[in-house]
């Protein structure tokens, strides 16, 4: 029989049985020893997972500490003090659905709080985010498909910049694409010296040459480019050599047709990664997101596609937050609707104009198209501007009283218009306020000093825009007063003009006045897109629903109960109750 | 070969054990720098309790699963000896017995935990961290790693990644 060296089986027995044995007598011992010696000769070791991580990120860290890193020869501002982080709220990082290795999935679980991983890298903030922007930046870190889709004035311009920073700094990626409109351009580069003054960023403009360089040239860690370039430097942005590490297109609903030459161009840019950036993902029907999401992830949305299975498929992509949902902190907009007669004068030329046009357009018959109805309204929404014969106008008149009350109290007010022609009037009218323009026909380069004079100088009380110009991407919140003297067709661009001052950093209550003329084709418009907003939020509550935004063919033609060339118009707002 | 973690740029490690029914114990093991950034993960496949096993071990069957099976399997993997073990488990204090850095067991001043004659411990802020009384000279100094890490994030915050993480891996073996 096998001698069992006993002393030997105590020296290597699990630890816990060691000091129980010790009070058994010799023969216990013996048999336990023996069945131990079978049993639990040596301890199994379990199957494991490792995962190892690189210290590329450390690195960069160490040369903030040492104060040779970019930030500390820029004197950015203080570190993030991760405030959140200490009144315990804290953000995670969760890996998106399309990640599927275990290991890649566990990279990001394992990633501390967002909170604290900033703070760690030291990274500096003109200002401490707010808990649902490091959300977004959580959101955006880990994907390669993502549509930012915050109502305007949450901030989406800071959350991507710092999520880009973040890649940049876990080298996670080096060559970043931001396409924007023209205008939007400066406000960029802007927006990166302030969040990220250690992004190197290149604009690319100037002549075929100078831009032919800018693409090839790999000395900025960001290039910023317009749309309009896509068509024109098609074969230097598409070419397989040039590839990105990240493209993010911002106002995406700019290639939310699928099939226009730019989103052709940009859906064929060689990236790693795909973001866009949007406050109105559905503009006009669902398949705007169809047009955005072939930029972002072709093929996980197709035309047709019934809208809850298209819902489900985003879903994960997709982030959308709204003011009322997480600014509950953020001063009011307040919106009143201005119901303003017309003058003696417009009235006449207004009864006359629409008395005529509808007999002129009822005269057409089968050759009658949306156009001829569309100038009509065209006409009559000029005349509820100004009377064309003697310029009087109730609007002005109404805006002048306000703009008394504006000036006086040290405040600023920003007045849109569709038209031009419009703005110069109203600048005619009100020299007192030392009004300044801000439109299409004001060259790209005038542009900003012309927003700087309007914020430094007290004396400029009112800028007047274009909705065209002035709708998207800028940053007026010291304004604490928005005029629509007269109505856009789209309540999307209506909101987004309106959040050029009611957003983040609000130096209090935003007052909206829409002027509408009483008993006019304004009123029959605004009353249209009341009802179309109302639409809207039942959409964004729920993605089931089909969405429609602007008039329709048949809206436009219900404006002046007429005809159209299949029979007469039946107004339909509600999708569902039509199917109904 | 394992490196040991340099003062100047202190490695903790926190170690666990979830049990999830009908799976079985899985355990695991984050090694994280001072700013709570990950370094090493490791965790392993779930363990289901052996009869046989627990009947001969009795009372102290859950140290010999904890320490000798799943800790053990951890700590094998390991290439950065950290300072410190931090857990959250009292049936891993045995670990003490066979890793050279000290384990520090992060625990509410509970009846089961003061029973515990062998066991001693210090105050950081609000929590207390246990440790086994002959590691005294090893554990006490740990206090102010400790503390420098709580200037970053709670100690328990890397304990709750680490059940994440199990969760997450049990869900993709689904």
């Amino acid at each position: 029989m096998t001698q069992i060296d006993w002393n030997s089986l105590i020296a290597a027995s699990p630890a816990p049985l060691r000091s129980s044995w010790s009070d058994h007598d010799q023969a216990s011992q013996r048999l336990a020893a023996s069945v131990v010696s079978l049993a639990f000769k040596k301890p199994r070791r379990v199957k494991t997972t490792s995962l190892f991580f690189g210290d590329a990120d450390d690195a960069n860290d160490k040369e903030q500490k040492k104060g040779t890193g970019p930030e500390q020869k820029k004197g950015a501002g203080p570190v993030c003090k991760n405030a959140l982080a200490q009144q315990g709220k804290q953000t995670r990082i969760k890996p998106p659905v399309d990640v599927i290795k275990l290991q890649d999935r566990l990279f990001y679980l394992l990633q501390p709080p967002l909170e604290t991983l900033l703070s760690g890298r030291a990274m500096t903030f003109p200002f401490e985010p707010f808990h649902f922007q490091y959300a977004g930046i959580a959101f955006l870190f880990p994907r390669h498909s993502a549509i930012l889709a915050d109502e305007m004035g949450l901030g989406k311009t800071m959350q991507a910049i710092t999520a880009i920073r973040l890649l940049l700094r876990t080298r996670q990626i080096k060559r970043v694409l931001m396409i924007c409109p023209k205008p939007l351009m400066t406000n960029w580069q802007r927006e990166f010296a302030t969040w990220a003054p250690e992004i190197t960023v290149a604009m690319i403009e100037g002549n075929q040459q100078q831009r032919r360089w800018h693409w090839q040239a790999d000395r900025a860690m960001v290039k910023v480019a317009n749309y309009e370039l896509m068509t024109r430097d098609e074969g230097l942005v598409t070419d397989p050599a040039n590839e990105f590490d990240l493209v993010i297109l911002d106002e995406a609903q700019r290639v939310k047709n699928k099939s226009n030459a730019t989103s052709q161009v940009v859906q064929r840019i060689h990236r790693k990664r795909s973001w866009a950036l949007t406050g109105t993902p559905i503009e006009n029907s669902v398949e705007d997101l169809v047009g955005i999401c072939e930029f972002v992830s072709p093929g996980t949305v197709v035309s047709g596609m019934a809208p809850k299975t298209m819902r489900q498929n985003v879903n994960d992509m997709i982030l959308r937050r709204t003011k009322d949902l997480v600014m509950t902190d953020m001063p009011p907009r307040l919106m009143r609707d201005a119901e303003l007669p017309l003058s003696p004068q417009q009235s006449i030329t207004y009864q006359a104009a629409e008395k005529d046009g509808v007999v002129r357009l009822n005269d057409m018959g089968d050759s009658l198209t949306i156009k001829h109805v569309f100038e009509l309204v065209l006409r009559l929404k000029q005349i509820c501007n100004f009377d064309p014969a003697t310029g009087e106008s109730s609007k002005v008149d109404r805006l002048k009283a306000d703009m008394e009350e504006v000036a006086a109290s040290g405040q600023k007010a920003i007045v849109f218009s569709q038209w031009v022609d419009t703005l110069n009037v109203i600048e005619e009218h009100l020299p007192d306020f030392k009004p300044l323009q801000y439109h299409g026909r004001i060259p790209s380069k005038q542009r900003d000093p012309i927003l700087k004079e309007f914020k430094e100088n007290p004396d400029r009380n009112v800028l007047l825009m274009s909705y065209g110009a002035g709708a998207v991407g800028l940053n007026l919140q010291f304004c604490r007063y928005v005029f629509l003297y007269d109505r856009w067709w789209n309540p999307a661009v209506e909101d987004q003009a309106i959040n050029r001052a009611h957003r983040i950093g609000a130096a209090g209550s935003v007052t909206v006045t829409r002027m509408i003329m009483a008993g006019t084709i304004e009123q029959r418009i605004h009353e249209l897109l009341e009802a179309k907003r109302e639409l809207f939020r039942e959409v964004l509550s729920d993605t089931d629903a089909p969405s429609r935004r602007g008039l329709s063919r048949d809206e436009i033609f219900g404006l002046f109960d007429l005809s159209t060339p299949q029979g007469k118009f039946k107004p339909v707002l509600d999708p569902a109750k039509k199917a109904a | 070969m394992i490196q040991s973690a340099s003062q100047s740029d202190p490695r903790l490690g926190f170690i666990t054990v979830v049990e999830t029914p009908e799976i079985g114990f899985s355990g695991g093991l984050l090694i994280v720098n001072a700013l709570g950034r990950p370094v090493e993960f490791h965790c392993t496949a779930a363990v289901k309790v052996n009869r046989a096993q627990k009947i001969l071990y009795g009372k102290t069957y859950n140290s010999f699963l904890f320490c000798d099976q799943i800790a053990a399997s951890l700590i094998e993997h390991t290439r950065i000896q950290p300072q410190a073990y931090v857990t959250d488990c009292i049936d891993l204090m045995p670990l003490t017995e066979s890793v050279e850095s000290p384990v520090l067991l992060l625990a509410e001043k509970s009846d089961e935990v003061k029973e515990r004659k062998d066991l001693s411990h210090f105050q950081l802020h609000e929590r207390h961290m246990w440790f086994v009384n002959f590691e005294r000279e090893q554990a006490e100094p740990m206090r102010g790693v400790c503390e420098r890490f709580c200037l970053t994030l709670p100690l328990e915050e890397p304990l709750e990644r680490i059940r994440e993480a199990i969760s997450e891996a049990q869900a993709v073996a689904r």
